[in-house]
Formats: C-alpha cells, sequence, structure tokens
C-alpha cells in the first residue's frame, strides 16, 4: 500500500527545519522496515475539511486571515488563553517531526502529550490527533484529540515562536 | 402546604397546580398541563423531561433539587432584578484594569487585588500566570460580600478555570447547564467558561451573542490577553454557564414569588 514515499520525507531528514518545500512526488521503498520510518504523507486534501476558526489568545479568527509560511521560525512555539499557556518543542526525527505540546493551567500539574512521527510537507504538518499549519508570524496547530479540557478539538490555536523556556511553574498554595 | 414540599405521582393539592403552571411555562414545548392539581402521568412525564433536560436525577419525585432547578429556571425568563446581576455590576467596575505584560501587575493595585484573590503563589510572587479565573474569584467575593443572598457561599480562591467549574462550583452547588439547555438561559451575572481555557462573566444573554466580561483578554483585534474587558461572544465557544445558587433568605424572598406567580 505505501511502497512509494514522498520526496518530501526525505527532504525533512535533510533540512526539516530549515525550511524544506517538498512537492508531493515519490520515492520508491527497497523494504518493508524502510517504508514503516519511510512513509511521511500529509493527506492536504484533509485540510480542506478541518475546522475553519482560530483561537488568538481569547479571540476567534478564521483560518483564512493568515498567510502560509514556507519555514519554521524556530523549534519553540507559545500560546495563551485566558488561563492556561501552552509551548509547543519541535524536532526533528529522523524523516518526520516529534512534536511535545505543554498545557499549564495556573496552579495545576502541566498536561503534556508528545506526537510522534509528524509528516511536513510544504506548510503543512499532518500526525495523528495533531494537524498544523505554518503560517506568516507563527503556527496553527489543531489538536482532534487532546485529553485536555481545555484545549478545543474544534480550534486552530495560534502559536507564537518563542525562547524554550521551563515549563510553567505551578506554584504553592498561599 | 408550600411549594417546597417533596412531590410524586399520585399527589394532589394545590402545590402540585404550581408545578404543573410552572411546568407548563418552563418546558419548550410546553407540555400544556391541565393545572388541576393532579400529579398523573403526564404531569410524572413533564417533570421527568424538566429533570432530565436540566441535570438532576429524572425520577419524577419533585424534591429540593428539583424545587431548586425550577427557581433557577425561572431565574432564565425573569424580568426583576436578581441578587446575581450584581456580580456583572462588579466585573464592569474593572473593566480596562491591565496588566503590564507577561501576565504581571506591576504597580496596579487592582490588578495585584485580581492576583491576590486566588491562593497561588508562584516563587514568591503572586502574580505571573493567566488570571481570568482569579478575575472571576474576585468578583464573586465581593458579590458575596456586598448582598446576603450568598451567605451559605464559600467563595471561590481559584486560579485554574478547570478547578473553578470542576471543584469549586460543584462543591459550592452551582447550577450548571450548556448553552444547548432548553431549560436554562444564560442572564445577567452568570458565570460563563469557554470551550478553550478562559472564563468570565455574562452581562447580558439576551441576543444570539452573549456579552460578557472577561480578564485576561483584550479588545477585539489585539492578540494578547492583557486587561479587563467587555467581549461579545457566541455559544459556540461556550462550555457551559455556572449559575450561583443563593441562600434560603434569597429564594424566599426573591424566587418564591416568581415561582407563585406562574400560576
Amino acid at each position: 500500500m505505501y511502497s512509494r514515499h514522498l520526496v518530501a520525507s526525505f527532504c525533512l531528514s535533510l533540512a526539516l527545519l530549515s525550511g524544506c518545500d517538498a512537492n508531493a512526488q515519490t520515492l520508491k521503498g527497497s523494504s518493508a522496515a524502510d517504508s514503516d520510518q519511510t512513509r511521511c504523507i500529509v493527506d492536504t486534501a484533509a485540510f480542506k475539511h478541518l475546522p475553519r476558526q482560530v483561537l488568538v489568545g481569547t479571540d476567534i479568527q478564521q483560518r483564512s486571515d493568515f498567510p502560509a509560511a514556507s519555514a519554521f521560525t524556530g523549534k519553540h512555539y507559545q500560546a495563551e488563553m485566558g488561563g492556561a499557556t501552552l509551548t509547543l518543542s519541535i524536532e526533528r526525527d529522523g524523516r518526520s517531526l516529534r512534536v511535545q505540546r505543554t498545557y499549564q493551567e495556573a496552579g495545576m500539574a502541566a498536561a503534556k502529550r508528545t506526537y510522534e512521527a509528524v509528516c511536513r510537507q510544504g506548510d503543512l504538518l499532518d500526525g495523528t490527533s495533531l494537524k498544523g499549519m505554518l503560517v506568516r508570524g507563527g503556527l496553527l496547530v489543531l489538536e482532534t484529540h487532546s485529553g485536555v479540557e481545555g484545549i478545543p478539538g474544534d480550534l486552530w490555536v495560534l502559536y507564537h515562536p518563542t525562547a524554550p523556556r521551563n515549563d510553567h511553574r505551578k506554584g504553592t498554595s498561599q | 402546604m408550600t411549594y417546597r414540599q417533596t412531590l410524586r405521582f399520585g399527589a394532589k393539592g394545590q402545590p402540585v397546580a404550581l408545578l404543573q403552571n410552572a411546568l407548563n411555562r418552563l418546558l419548550e414545548p410546553s407540555p400544556h398541563l391541565a393545572p388541576d392539581g393532579d400529579f398523573g402521568k403526564r404531569t410524572l412525564a413533564a417533570i421527568k423531561r424538566f429533570q432530565a433536560e436540566s441535570g438532576t436525577t429524572p425520577d419524577g419525585i419533585v424534591g429540593a433539587r428539583t424545587w431548586e432547578a425550577l427557581e433557577h429556571a425561572k431565574a432564565s425568563q425573569s424580568t426583576e432584578v436578581l441578587p446575581q446581576f450584581r456580580l456583572a455590576d462588579i466585573a464592569a467596575t474593572f473593566i480596562g484594569v491591565s496588566e503590564t505584560g507577561n501576565n504581571r501587575a506591576g504597580k496596579s493595585a487592582r490588578m495585584l487585588k485580581i492576583f491576590q484573590a486566588d491562593n497561588l503563589v508562584i516563587d514568591g510572587h503572586t502574580d505571573g500566570y493567566p488570571w481570568c479565573a482569579a478575575f472571576v474569584s474576585l468578583c464573586v467575593q465581593q458579590l458575596c460580600k456586598q448582598t446576603p443572598y450568598y451567605a451559605s457561599l464559600v467563595p471561590p480562591r481559584e486560579a485554574s478555570v478547570s478547578r473553578f467549574l470542576h471543584v469549586w462550583a460543584k462543591h459550592q452547588k452551582c447550577l450548571i447547564f450548556t448553552p444547548s439547555s432548553q431549560v436554562f438561559k444564560p442572564i445577567k451575572g452568570d458565570i460563563v467558561v469557554f470551550t478553550f481555557s478562559h472564563i468570565g462573566i455574562v452581562e447580558s444573554g439576551e441576543s444570539s451573542l452573549i456579552t460578557t466580561i472577561e480578564g485576561n483578554t483584550n479588545d477585539a483585534g489585539s492578540r494578547e490577553g492583557v486587561k479587563v474587558a467587555r467581549k461579545k461572544r457566541p455559544s459556540s465557544i461556550i462550555r457551559t454557564f455556572i449559575r450561583l445558587p443563593m441562600t434560603a433568605t434569597g429564594v424566599t424572598t426573591t424566587l418564591a414569588p416568581t415561582i407563585s406567580a406562574l400560576s
């Protein structure tokens, strides 16, 4: 079924975070094991059916308000809702990406989740339960099954690039 | 006999007639019960429907919780000035109060007051974290001080939206209902919890867009939450509403007449 592979995957393995832009061409695989490692297909058509609204801070905007970007602006991103802070760390993992998200409500334990094998093709990121879009000034992320009540499954969240930071502190009670 | 009496299938009398009238007014579509004071099968079906829609146990028995729910539902239709309206008025006095950035209070006494409304201290600082729940906590604290209707309420000191909803509101026996409820409608002074981590106070729920007052938000068009502001919100991004429970004093002096007026 997956005997052919995207050039995007190969390109990602070389220059993942430097803005490698791959076209949806194919690359022949040589074995099943190799196939497992290199299959990295972004279902670009499916993105048309994803939510069209974006959570920006505490406001809702349209996805069309955010022009696509061709490259990551960093490895670390942050978003804040009215009651929680979210951070993303993105790193290369072979031919795909590993995305770690941390959700922190004030005074509560952080909720962390790592998305493995996230594929990138152009401005789109595609993983199990996680979609992403590189946009000018940041990154739109949709977690369809985050397991966290405060992360909406029907809204993209706008993340801004940020410097790496320690996890938000849990604090103590007075 | 009072309307607080427990009623069940087979009961007869004026309290049953009061109940039947209330159900006719509150349920959509109306069950069109004859207010004959006879708790029969149709009244039983109607009260079970109300209980299911209001989140109480649909057992057909009208006990204290169901009477409370009936009172809350009536509040949704009331044109009277209710004590909880004061919560939105208190919140409005904070509109424009701003942090200095990065969730810091700076030298703003009012921002410090908001941050000090919860129990959170981080590295010796009372600020530096998302503060929408702290803002609502402060407003409820002030409401409890200003009116006698919430004397039994333990005011919240929550920095977390999820704790505010799942711990404080539930322990205080607040009414919690969704925007899709056929029985309860948001009114001024309800607390609104969004589908994302955010919380505010309803100022007006009369139109399709709900007017709220929120902390750690912004004016439309700006991206960062830095201030207390008035917002217009669609129900599609609202998870639940929280309605504060009034004490017996408030119920008997304010809501009981409205229930009676239904007959």
